[in-house]
């Protein structure tokens, strides 16, 4: 603890965090991809010389703090002696902290007066890094040679001088090089905002204090993560969940979670996980970490992040695990199996403190992407789709939302319509798939999209088909994820439900993605009947689920829809 | 002839006319009537005792659409939209409400009950897919009519490229509905993206007959004191539009209120010869801030009402934080210091209104600094409770960070501050504006409290605190021009681009904006200015290109172009223009009034002096003279520490700055060098 006063304290905290919430605005609004443009993917961020977060901007994806540690101290270890001002490093390498090959980092050291203070730091996802599918979300490549252009901690730019050349050789392989230029761009002109204030900030309260205030809030945010770990009961608390499958081998992918909570450490155990797989679903063991630690801040999301909050945080992966990949296994999937680890630490924590902890989420991002050629230019477009959250003690689940570990929002179907060949049918609700409980889970989505081109192309990383998100407490499981074609006319559904690389698709052809909702909390048999009848009068749940799952019984009489106190009284005896 | 300016805020109904014949002004104050603010400004029409036919024009700014969004309580609406989307208001754009954290509420205004999808399919090049079914729009009206619906939000998808099925609805429902209560897309904001168009038409349709009722009943209200002059209605844009023309605009008047106050900050400003300023309104929760680079106000195109509620239409750039008197002061679990956004409000308030409080807030710590005089609160009669909110503040603040009471107080004050700065630097440095080169002007309740603060902290040389602080929305009202904003949605490349359709089109807007100018009384020049939304194609987002002329040609736009990203953005980008659209903006201008004449006194400065009393500065109690604000000459400069006392502001003069008083009775308050 230094003797910083405690204003100049709020001062600082507070001047980082706008320094970073201006980066990700200029990120945001000077990127050419939607995936940036209108669903931030991507994050900005500042930290310290061993990569540990000082504070990251609030736009941008949760997953990527913990990620971009790891990656900050591979670039600082391997560039060891060999960082100077005006130097920009560059990284997509999954295996040193990453996600996947889409996510390109780019980092810059600050340096005030010649002395090293801080890495400004920013993530964003390329719509295209080169590989057998365009846009990348392949379900079924088996090694990272297939998923693109992997690109090792090298020196951008030296001293001020950008490395042409190497831009060149990054730019030749990937398509649409001229938007992905647009995106790299966006992410210089978010480091320039950076560093600038960040010079105007330094100068002004002096580095030394700058620097005394970094450690003061980082013990300050593990005090108070400490102060609300040591209110769980000490014990062993141990969940196992489950993938679909990885995209090649059909059988479910085990992860098993031994969490440990001894005062105000916890340490998360996945000895018992399965062993890396031949598909596309493997995480490093950075992800898997991060993916940890976004649990624990979404239940206390009042401590400001940085990396004392993790600090009593603990996690062994075992080794031949997929939840640790190594070279070469392929890791586009990340955006599913991080977030079935994140629910396997809810769920831990769902028997340690139910009253605190909400029901699973949808936890997919069912990412696809479709690509082809119309009017004589390649397209590419990546859609992550949405879902329901998990209902809490107090509130009912949100309904289609962004994935937890993220925050990414949806391009509107009128941008979608207007750049790809595509028309969708229908976008709403769909019905009956938030989990039942005394409060409910929120819905899931149901999409309906017609191709209209001929000669397109459909590849899918989805999950939550077969093991759907858990309730809480006595909540019930929602509804799984479930993806239907018709192709030339015929019904058809993937052979690994929610997986699929290159399926071939016409114009007229058509696609439904119905995404999971939320578990539910508490038992439903428990949930208010006249908040039942505003649910299927509001088209959430239907008569038949109100029924079989609630208990209650509600009939139409003139027009009206309302409870049957008689029915629903035997229902729910019966339970 | 008097021009009577009204603002009705939660506490307060401020009231200011003026008669530029005679130069007279008159200034009131009123209680405001939350249940039905026609109530109060009944009342202070009838408090500033003009003779009725006295009164040539009222203009009024209103928060009545912005409460009834923000409590729900709007119109019963129904939403028709393309079969298969009924749901566009439900789904958002998929955003949690907090990076952190999965829990929290969403309640679209229109529930999903009354939202009906019929048959009709537009592409996005304007074709019709699906020819738009009638008998389904028939069915859903009657449906919509059971279920209560009063007014009903048309918004089908692409209806900004074809509004077609979208007019033939409306003639449908406006034979079930007052045409009025027919809203649909493709009029109030024909752009694309569904979400915020359908998300901005409910918020019209939701507040439109709500808007349409208040200013009736201000009618007859004003009809009971024999007044019967069309009001003229303050909207977000800072522009007046007359009300007949805001009953079928009332989105338009969401940010009223605040605008009043950010459009006499830029008459101040143009008057004293600051071209940059700053407008800080800061009454007892928030803190407003607009800022007004050469004199006018930024303006901005889409705001964020409430979680999932954005509304996209033109309105003064105005960033709230929750910062105000009643700010509450907490010490967190890892005992750093907060100040707000929660605040104590009218009721129960500070703790040292002794009303039940008990959360320390910035007005208490201001008080226990002595800064506002515990003999003479402003709002009148209540006796300040010193000693309670000692032991408050010695308790919560000052002993778990282990400071002294007085230090303690102090750091309540710099925190708020500090985020009162954060923003403050967010809209100047942060868009590439240097604070040195600007003006603060404080107004508002607590604005003049903090004004001196503000400047300390922010390396703005210089704080005007105008003299009537706590009416300077009112007085805004007064100074407005007309104006009206209209847009057209344009999306094609800058290379391909029909330039005599894209001139033509700009012509047809300003047209109607001229023809919705004419019938408001007092407009004695027209001036027009055009803009474009710009982008490089591949971009989502665009920058917003000032035109000089409405027959622009292309290298013309291409160069306004660059030269606006590179303002923005440090990398260009080899890529070609896109245009979204094209903005004609259309204002009236109106004689304002002449400022000089609010100063009357030419005493001497020890003739102001009403007191003295020890006020607490940095590290140290100090005796500080306390002077009146209306006695205070023209000319007259001293330095801090001071304290001008008025009825509605406290304006404190900290120790290191200067205060003079200049022709029109501002005290500008500035650093000594």
């Amino acid at each position: 603890m230094t003797d910083i006063d405690p204003v100049t304290l709020s001062v600082v905290r507070g001047r980082f965090e706008q320094i970073v919430s201006e980066m990700d605005t200029a990120l945001v609004r000077s990127a050419f991809s939607p995936i940036i443009a209108e669903a931030n993917d991507m994050t900005n961020g500042l930290f310290r010389a061993d990569g540990r977060t000082i504070v990251q901007g609030d736009l941008g994806l949760p997953i990527f703090t913990g990620n971009m540690e790891y990656t900050v101290d591979a670039v600082a270890t391997a560039f060891e002696g060999d960082i100077c001002p005006g130097d920009v490093f560059i990284t997509n390498d999954p295996y040193i902290g990453g996600t996947h090959l889409m996510d390109i980092k780019l980092i810059k050291p600050y340096f005030h007066d010649g002395e090293f203070l801080t890495f400004i730091a920013t993530t964003g996802h390329w719509t295209d890094i080169g590989g057998s599918v365009p846009g990348g979300f392949s379900g079924e490549t088996t090694d990272i040679y297939q998923e693109g252009v992997r690109i090792p901690p090298l020196k951008l730019e030296a001293g001020g001088e950008r490395n042409d050349d190497l831009l060149e050789l990054i730019f030749t392989n990937v398509r649409r090089p001229g938007d992905i230029e647009g995106d790299f761009k966006a992410q210089l002109n978010a480091l320039s905002v950076g560093e600038e204030r960040l010079s105007e900030f330094v100068t002004e309260y002096g580095l030394e204090t700058v620097q005394a205030a970094v450690d003061d809030i980082e013990d300050r945010s593990e005090r108070q993560m400490r102060a609300h770990l040591a209110e769980i009961p000490d014990g062993a608390y141990d969940y196992v969940d489950f993938m679909d499958n990885d995209g090649i081998e059909d059988r479910p992918l085990r992860i098993e979670l031994e969490m440990t909570v001894d005062g105000s450490d916890v340490h998360m155990d996945f000895a018992g996980s399965a062993p890396p797989c031949t598909g596309p679903l493997n995480i490093p063991r950075s992800c898997t970490v991060s993916a940890c630690h976004i649990a624990f801040k979404h239940l206390y999301p009042d401590i400001p992040t940085n990396a004392g909050c993790f600090e009593p945080l603990t996690v062994t992966v075992p080794e031949e695990c997929f939840l640790d990949a190594r070279p070469p296994r392929p890791t586009i999937g990340y955006t599913e199996t991080s977030q079935r680890v994140l629910d396997t630490v809810f769920g831990a924590l769902g028997k340690a403190v139910p009253e605190q902890v909400p029901g699973q989420a949808f936890s997919t991002s069912g990412a696809f992407t479709l690509s082809g050629t119309a009017d004589g230019e390649d397209y590419v477009m990546a859609f992550p789709v949405a879902g329901g959250y998990g209902a809490s003690a107090s509130e009912d689940g949100l309904n289609h939302c962004t994935p937890p570990y993220a925050r990414a929002q949806a391009p509107t179907i009128e941008v979608l319509e207007t750049l790809y060949p595509l028309r969708f049918q229908h976008h709403s609700l769909r019905e009956d798939s938030g989990g039942p409980g005394r409060n409910r889970g929120g819905l899931g989505t149901s999409y309906g999209i017609e191709v209209t081109a001929d000669g397109a192309s459909f590849s899918l990383v989805g999950d939550r088909g077969d093991h759907t998100p858990a309730g809480v407490a006595g909540g019930g499981n929602a509804a799984g994820s479930r993806y239907q074609f018709v192709i030339d006319g015929e019904d058809y559904e993937l052979p690994l439900r929610t997986k699929v690389q290159g399926l071939a698709l016409s114009s007229g052809d058509e696609i439904t993605a119905k995404t999971p909702g939320g578990g539910g909390h508490g038992p439903p048999s428990q949930r208010d009947t006249e908040r039942v009848l505003a649910d299927v009068k509001r088209g959430y749940v239907s008569i038949h689920q109100a029924r079989e799952k609630y208990g209650v019984a509600v009939v139409s009489s003139d027009d009206e829809l309302e409870v049957d106190e008689g029915q629903t009284r035997e229902l729910r005896d019966q339970n | 002839m008097y021009h009577a300016g009204i603002d009705i805020g939660g506490t307060f109904t401020d009231l200011v006319a003026f008669d530029p014949d005679k130069g007279d002004l008159v200034v009131e104050k009123v209680a405001s009537t939350p249940a039905d603010p026609s109530i109060g400004l009944r009342d202070g029409v009838d408090a500033l005792e003009l003779d009725a036919a006295g009164i040539s024009r009222l203009v009024h700014g209103t928060t009545v659409a912005t409460n009834a969004v923000l409590e729900r309580k709007g119109s019963p609406c129904g939403l028709l939209a393309t079969a298969g989307f009924a749901d566009v208001l439900e789904l958002g754009r998929r955003d949690r409400p907090n990076l952190w954290g999965l829990g929290g509420t969403y309640e679209p205004l229109i529930p999903r009950e009354r939202a009906i999808g019929v048959e009709e399919r537009i592409g996005p090049d304007g074709t019709v897919i699906t020819p738009l079914d009638e008998a389904d729009v028939r069915d859903a009206a009657a449906e919509l009519k059971s279920a209560g619906a009063e007014t009903v939000v048309i918004s089908f998808l692409h209806a900004y490229a074809n509004p077609k099925h979208e007019r033939a609805a409306s003639r449908i429902l406006e034979e079930v509905w007052p045409n009025d209560n027919v809203v649909a897309s493709s009029e109030v904001l024909p752009e694309f993206r569904e979400f915020p168009r359908a998300s901005t038409t409910t918020v019209e349709g939701y507040t439109r007959p709500v808007i349409a009722s208040y200013l009736d009943r201000l009618e007859d209200r004003l009809a009971e004191v024999d007044i019967d002059r069309e009001m003229l209605i303050m909207q977000s844009n800072g522009g007046l539009a007359s009300a007949s023309v805001t009953r079928d605009r009332a989105a338009r008047t969401l940010l009223s209120g605040p605008a009043g106050g950010a459009t006499a900050a830029a008459h101040v400003a143009e008057l004293t010869g600051n071209t940059n300023v700053i407008s800080c309104d800061m009454g007892g929760t928030s803190f407003d801030v607009a800022i007004l680079p050469d004199g006018d106000p930024l303006m901005t195109q889409a705001m964020e009402l409430d979680f999932q509620v954005p509304v996209r239409l033109p309105m003064i750039e105005i960033s709230t934080i929750g910062a105000g008197g009643g700010s509450i002061a907490r010490v967190d679990e890892g005992g750093i210091l907060r100040t707000g956004p929660e605040s104590a409000g009218a009721d129960p308030g500070p703790v040292c209104y002794g009303k039940g409080g008990t959360d320390v807030t910035i007005t208490d710590a201001n008080l226990h600094l002595r800064r506002i005089d515990p003999a003479a609160p402003i709002g009148g009669d209540i006796d300040l409770d010193v000693e309670r909110t000692h032991d408050a503040i010695a308790t919560d603040i000052a002993s778990p960070l282990d400071l002294g009471v007085d230090e303690a107080a102090r750091a309540v004050i710099d925190v708020g501050v500090d985020k009162m700065v954060g923003q403050l630097r967010e809209l100047s440095v942060g868009r590439g504006h240097d604070p040195r080169e600007f003006t603060i002007v404080a107004f508002g309740g607590a604005g003049p409290l903090h004004a001196g603060e503000l400047l300390s902290a922010s390396h703005i040389p210089r704080a005007i605190v105008p003299y009537y602080p706590g009416i300077l929305s009112a007085l805004g009202c007064v100074i407005a021009d007309s104006r009206h904003d209209l847009v057209r949605s344009v999306n094609d490349e800058l290379e391909e681009l029909d330039l005599g359709a894209y001139h033509s089109w700009i012509d047809d807007l300003e047209a109607e904006g001229r023809e919705l100018l004419a019938g408001e009384s007092g407009v004695e020049e027209v001036g027009v200015q055009y803009h474009s939304d710009m982008k490089y194609a591949g971009q989502s987002h665009t920058v917003t290109v000032p035109l000089n002329s409405a027959k622009p040609d292309r290298p013309a736009i291409r160069e306004r172009f660059r030269e606006t990203y590179l303002e923005h953005y440090s990398e260009a980008v080899d890529a070609p223009i896109r245009i979204d659209n094209i903005q004609v903006t259309v204002i009236g201008h109106r004689e304002p009034p002449d400022m000089h004449r609010f100063v009357r006194q030419a005493g001497t400065l020890s003739d102001a002096r009403i007191a003295e009393r020890s006020v607490h500065f940095d590290d140290e109690w100090r005796d500080t003279p306390i002077y009146d604000r209306e006695s205070l000459p023209t000319g007259t400069r001293f330095e801090g520490p001071a304290i001008i006392a008025q009825d509605d502001a406290t304006t404190v003069v900290n120790p290191g700055l200067s205060c003079e008083i200049d022709e029109y009775g501002n005290a500008v308050l500035e650093a000594e060098a």
